[in-house]
């Protein structure tokens, strides 16, 4: 049984669970959360997300199809057209960087992005396939996990992604059926003979690979995958004693169905999901205690489900470890949760023209991708290192080199939405400090500031600390005197500058320290 | 006004002064820098094969480089206009080219194949280390926890730009840093340092902590070295070069670095590699400009600071690209291309032949494999940093084929490196029906091992991994398999290697 919390509903529980659930939490929306109460929080963060629109071309007027400002999701592609791919994926990028700061009211952000470091796929087949992908993702990330796994099997990105486009009855490729078991579905075990891997063995990945012969995918029409009977291999596929030695019979294009109801039959498949959620949303040590306390009451919860993944995962959100004052702040952020714990946290705005906004994240993609992510772009189908490549799991997001270039990451912002839009003002910190709760007092300010910022509360030395890039060597008051004088005169260009200036330093010593770099 | 961006603000931590570094040239101050020529580097249109010129213009009518504008590497070899200063390089003595490296079972994904060869593993192998990673695991365990120390107080690898390479990836850490700008080095303030709490919170902080103290310790030795280090040769004012004048500026300075990596991007020309009716220029021409000058003022460089017996030099792209050119003035993935490393240490001249270009060459066809690229990064790695032949195989393969590329210094004779003349390989008939021999003759024993790839470079048959006496040796190769096409048959005799091209009729 996964014991649900039950103490106080305050900031600091607020706070945790938005930044383990959403990007970047601001004040309002802890405010918010705290308004609504913890079942409030919950009842939002697991409701409906809202629709995504479809993405369009914003500065693309080559393809007679769709011009520039509609939508092309539907329209073939034609090849001939220079640069028609990238106009199209470039708008998926960017629409799912868009979204990650649009959408802090749901969980589903968060976990579309889990999933797609779960099904991974890179930009194969074209943008119509990926768009369609995407899509699936977002639709089923609280949905039925058993459903998705059928659905993705035969998503066209991943047939391309992982070969099964190339699984020809005569000529079998194992690359999926391989990776369904080993890293999507039931997880490899322990080496317990030779092929054998303890919850399968190298005969169900054979058979397996067997079972899912004939599909095929259309690079370039948006159209479903096809099944070929021609090319599917029609036999009696025999899996191995770990699966009881069921036999898969050919059931044409229904088999792969078959296969997953199969895998799905296993415990062991919902203990693997639990382990990788967990490591999404809490930390990555799956110690046995752990594993008895969490993991193996939330797999039971999942199977009582019957796979849907809601429930278990509510019940882990819920629980008293999740909110377990030890176990809070042990999650370095990744690149994206530490460019948008800034970004949306500072409430940095975007320029008003759709143009101007998607040439913005369009650059912050690319920047973002040369720190180490970006959608469609994961190194490795196992997913992004952090998450399973052990011992360093979270670690792998911070070495000497990567920490700098994350912080200058940030100090880029603001050039580059005054090079796509001059003239708006990205980043505005006396609008941060104006929403503070008493911004006159330089104490409570940041205090304040920290209790957005960092996961735990900061010492008085640290307080001091951030005291001094503020107002070096001066007594508190003289912040008092210095930001009363700036409301009394706030059209002055020189005050308003010069407070922004000292607030600058501010800023920069709090997301410089170590503690930013957790969540 | 807009907001000032937060420049200027980073502090060094403040630390002990390190030891005072010494300047001798030894055994451990070997340098390798890489060159990674992003995106599938068109050797056909780099090092043109002379000696088949003519069926290489049919095969791309709109790309190829006139004859007459060639520079002249060699009788057979010619030189894409742009790469002057790869000519003064080969002409100094200070080039070795090795021809039509690749890896079994191409892959022509960008992503998957600069996957392979960063991690120095075959078509279907993953590791989640890089090639020098491996070896500065093993000779440095305990990073990077126990680093920097007092006897390795810099960063084992450098990368100037800001992704870090896969190269250097260790198990735990990656070995390189990456360094942006030296005048920008991202010190980090470690800001008041809190009690570490015994929980996973106090566990991740104090490995951060420890991570900003590192980057510290490592920025203020790059200062160091950068400030007693010099430059005295003028440099072509282009980014490639900017960031070479920095490492030998670094070397020179007594930092003991002992990789770089740097990247240049472009070389993915699908479509406009060349301007129409004027090949020698475009988009290839301007990547190959840059890059020429640019080592050959760093080579010229190294000389002029008396380093250039620590330093070699090695270009790698992730593919060739395709014989056939597109409509859109570019080419397309293919499958391997010369290499280039350069230094003074160095068996200077041309390793392997100029691919063979048929008369009927296949839509597929990429440029037929000779070398495996792990054999020229083993070979690097057994004779530049002194790794066993062994551990060479550990870290990459099995079928190590060693490559004399590194030399005494200063060898200044240019040699030509072909199957020694007591070899001869040839193959009958072809095209052929079903069958072919290959014919080996050898006045000794060796081991030979004979392979067939198709045109887009995937295995396709196994023949032959045995030790062969002297004299002449008629292979059979059953070809009934196959259907019909172009095929490459690799033969290796020891460390000769000869591909050679045949045709299922």
């Amino acid at each position: 049984m996964l014991q649900p919390y039950t103490g106080p509903w305050n900031f600091e529980q607020a706070a945790h669970l938005l930044r383990r659930t959403t990007f970047g939490p601001n004040k309002a929306r802890i405010q918010q959360a705290l308004d609504e109460g913890m079942e409030g929080t919950f009842q939002t963060l697991f409701s409906a997300p809202p629709l995504r629109e479809l993405p369009v071309y914003y500065d693309f007027e080559s393809d007679p199809q769709a011009a520039n400002g509609e939508t092309w999701v539907g329209k073939p592609i034609d090849n001939t057209i220079t640069d028609i791919y990238f106009a199209r994926y470039k708008t998926i990028y960017n629409g799912w960087l868009s979204g990650m700061r649009q959408d802090n009211q749901t969980i589903t952000e968060r976990l579309t992005l889990f999933w797609h470091n779960h099904f991974v796929i890179s930009e194969s087949g074209s943008p119509n396939m990926n768009w369609k992908y995407f899509s699936l993702i977002r639709e089923f990330a609280l949905g039925n996990f058993k459903e998705l796994t059928k659905r993705v099997t035969i998503d066209q990105s991943m047939l391309i992604y992982l070969n099964g486009t190339l699984n020809y009855r005569d000529e079998p490729n194992e690359n999926y059926a391989r990776e369904l078991l080993e890293l999507f579905t039931i997880g490899k075990g322990p080496l317990a003979g030779p092929g054998d891997y303890t919850t399968y063995t190298e005969q169900d990945v054979v058979a397996i690979a067997r079972a899912l012969t004939g599909w095929f995918a259309w690079a370039q029409v948006p159209q479903p995958a096809q099944f070929w009977n021609w090319n599917h291999d029609q036999g009696t596929k025999q899996l191995s004693h770990r699966f009881d030695n069921q036999v898969i019979l050919n059931a044409g294009e229904d088999e792969y169905k078959n296969v997953i109801d199969i895998i799905f039959e296993k415990e062991e498949v919902s203990r693997h999901i639990c382990r990788r959620l967990y490591t999404w949303f809490v930390y990555y040590d799956l110690n046995p205690a752990v594993e008895a306390a969490v993991i193996e009451p939330m797999a039971q919860i999942l199977r009582d489900n019957d796979y849907n993944i809601q429930p278990a995962l509510e019940a882990l959100l819920r629980s008293q470890h999740f909110f377990d004052a030890g176990m809070k702040g042990c999650m370095i952020k990744n690149v994206f949760e530490h460019f948008f714990s800034f970004f949306n946290t500072f409430n940095v705005s975007v320029p008003d023209d759709f143009a101007q906004e998607q040439m913005m994240w369009l650059l912050f993609r690319f920047n973002l991708k040369e720190l180490g992510m970006s959608v469609m772009s994961i190194p490795s189908v196992a997913g992004w290192r952090a998450y399973h490549q052990s011992p360093i799991f979270y670690r792998d997001w911070v070495t000497s080199a990567s920490v700098a270039l994350r912080t200058e990451m940030i100090t880029k912002i603001n050039g580059i939405i005054n090079y796509v839009s001059p003239g708006t003002v990205g980043i505005d910190l006396i609008e941060i400090v104006g929403s503070m709760d008493n911004p006159s007092d330089v104490n409570s300010l940041i205090e304040e500031l920290g209790g957005l910022f960092y996961p735990r509360a900061m010492t008085l030395a640290q307080r001091d600390y951030f005291k001094e890039a503020l107002i070096p060597g001066l007594p508190d008051f003289e912040w008092t005197v210095e930001y009363e004088n700036y409301l009394a005169n706030s059209n002055n260009q020189m005050i308003r500058q010069t407070l922004e200036h000292k607030l600058l330093g501010l800023f920069f010593s709090m997301i410089t320290v170590p503690e930013f770099q957790l969540m | 006004m807009t907001l000032p961006a937060f420049l200027g603000g980073y502090e060094l931590a403040a630390l002990s002064s390190s030891n005072m570094f010494n300047l001798v040239n030894g055994d451990d101050d070997k340098v390798l820098v890489l060159i990674d020529l992003n995106g599938g580097n068109d050797g056909l249109s780099s090092f043109v094969p002379l000696d088949y010129f003519d069926n290489l213009a049919n095969a791309r009518p709109n790309l190829y480089l006139p004859e007459n504008q060639l520079l002249t590497m060699t009788d057979t070899i010619g030189l894409h206009p742009s790469m002057e200063g790869i000519n003064n390089l080969y002409d100094n003595g200070n080039l070795t080219v090795v021809q039509g490296v690749a890896y079994p079972d191409q892959n022509r994904s960008h992503f998957r194949s600069a996957d392979i060869w960063n991690t120095g593993v075959k078509a279907d192998e993953f590791k989640p280390t890089g090639w020098m990673g491996r070896y500065f695991d093993a000779e440095f365990p305990g990073y990077p926890g126990d680093y920097p120390n007092d006897d390795c107080p810099d960063p084992f690898a450098l990368t100037l730009g800001k992704s870090i390479s896969g190269t250097c990836q260790g198990a735990d850490s990656n070995f390189s840093l990456a360094l942006i700008d030296v005048d920008y080095l991202g010190g980090l303030t470690t800001g008041v340092e809190a009690p570490l709490p015994n929980d996973c919170y106090g566990a991740e902080l104090g490995y951060i902590v420890d991570t900003f103290k590192k980057s510290n310790a490592y920025a203020e030795r790059i200062v160091d070295a950068v400030d007693n280090g010099n430059s005295i040769v003028a440099y072509p004012n282009n980014s490639i070069a900017e960031r070479l004048k920095v490492i030998a500026q670094m070397i020179s300075g007594g930092l003991k670095t002992k990789v770089f990596v740097i990247r240049q991007g472009g070389y993915d020309t699908h479509a406009n590699q060349v301007i129409e009716g004027n090949t020698t220029a475009g988009n290839h021409a301007n990547l190959l400009k840059e890059l020429s000058d640019a080592i050959y003022a760093f080579q010229e460089d190294l000389k002029a600071l008396n380093i250039d017996q620590q330093v070699i030099g090695m270009t790698f792209s992730e593919f060739g690209r395709k014989i056939i050119s597109n409509a859109g003035l570019g080419t397309d993935h293919g499958t391997a291309a010369p290499m280039m490393i350069f230094g003074s240490c160095i068996n200077a001249g041309v390793i392997g032949s100029n691919p063979e270009i048929g008369t009927n060459v296949d839509i597929d066809e990429g440029v037929a494999m000779q070398y495996d690229f792990k054999s020229v990064y083993g070979s690097v790695m057994m004779d530049w940093f002194g790794v066993s032949e062994a551990d060479v195989r550990t870290y990459l393969f099995e079928d190590f084929q060693h490559i004399p590329i590194i030399n005494a210094c200063n060898t200044t004779s240019t040699q030509h490196f072909e199957p020694a003349p007591n070899i001869t390989v040839s193959s009958y008939p072809n095209p052929f029906r079903n069958r072919f021999t290959v014919s080996v003759t050898t006045d000794r024993t060796e081991m030979v091992r004979i392979d067939v790839a198709d045109v887009a470079g995937k295995m396709v048959k196994s023949v032959t991994n045995r030790s062969l006496g002297r004299g002449t040796h008629e292979i059979p190769v059953d070809g009934g398999d196959l259907n019909g096409g172009i095929y490459f048959v690799r033969v290796q005799v020891g460390k000769a290697v000869k591909t050679l091209r045949m045709m299922r009729g």
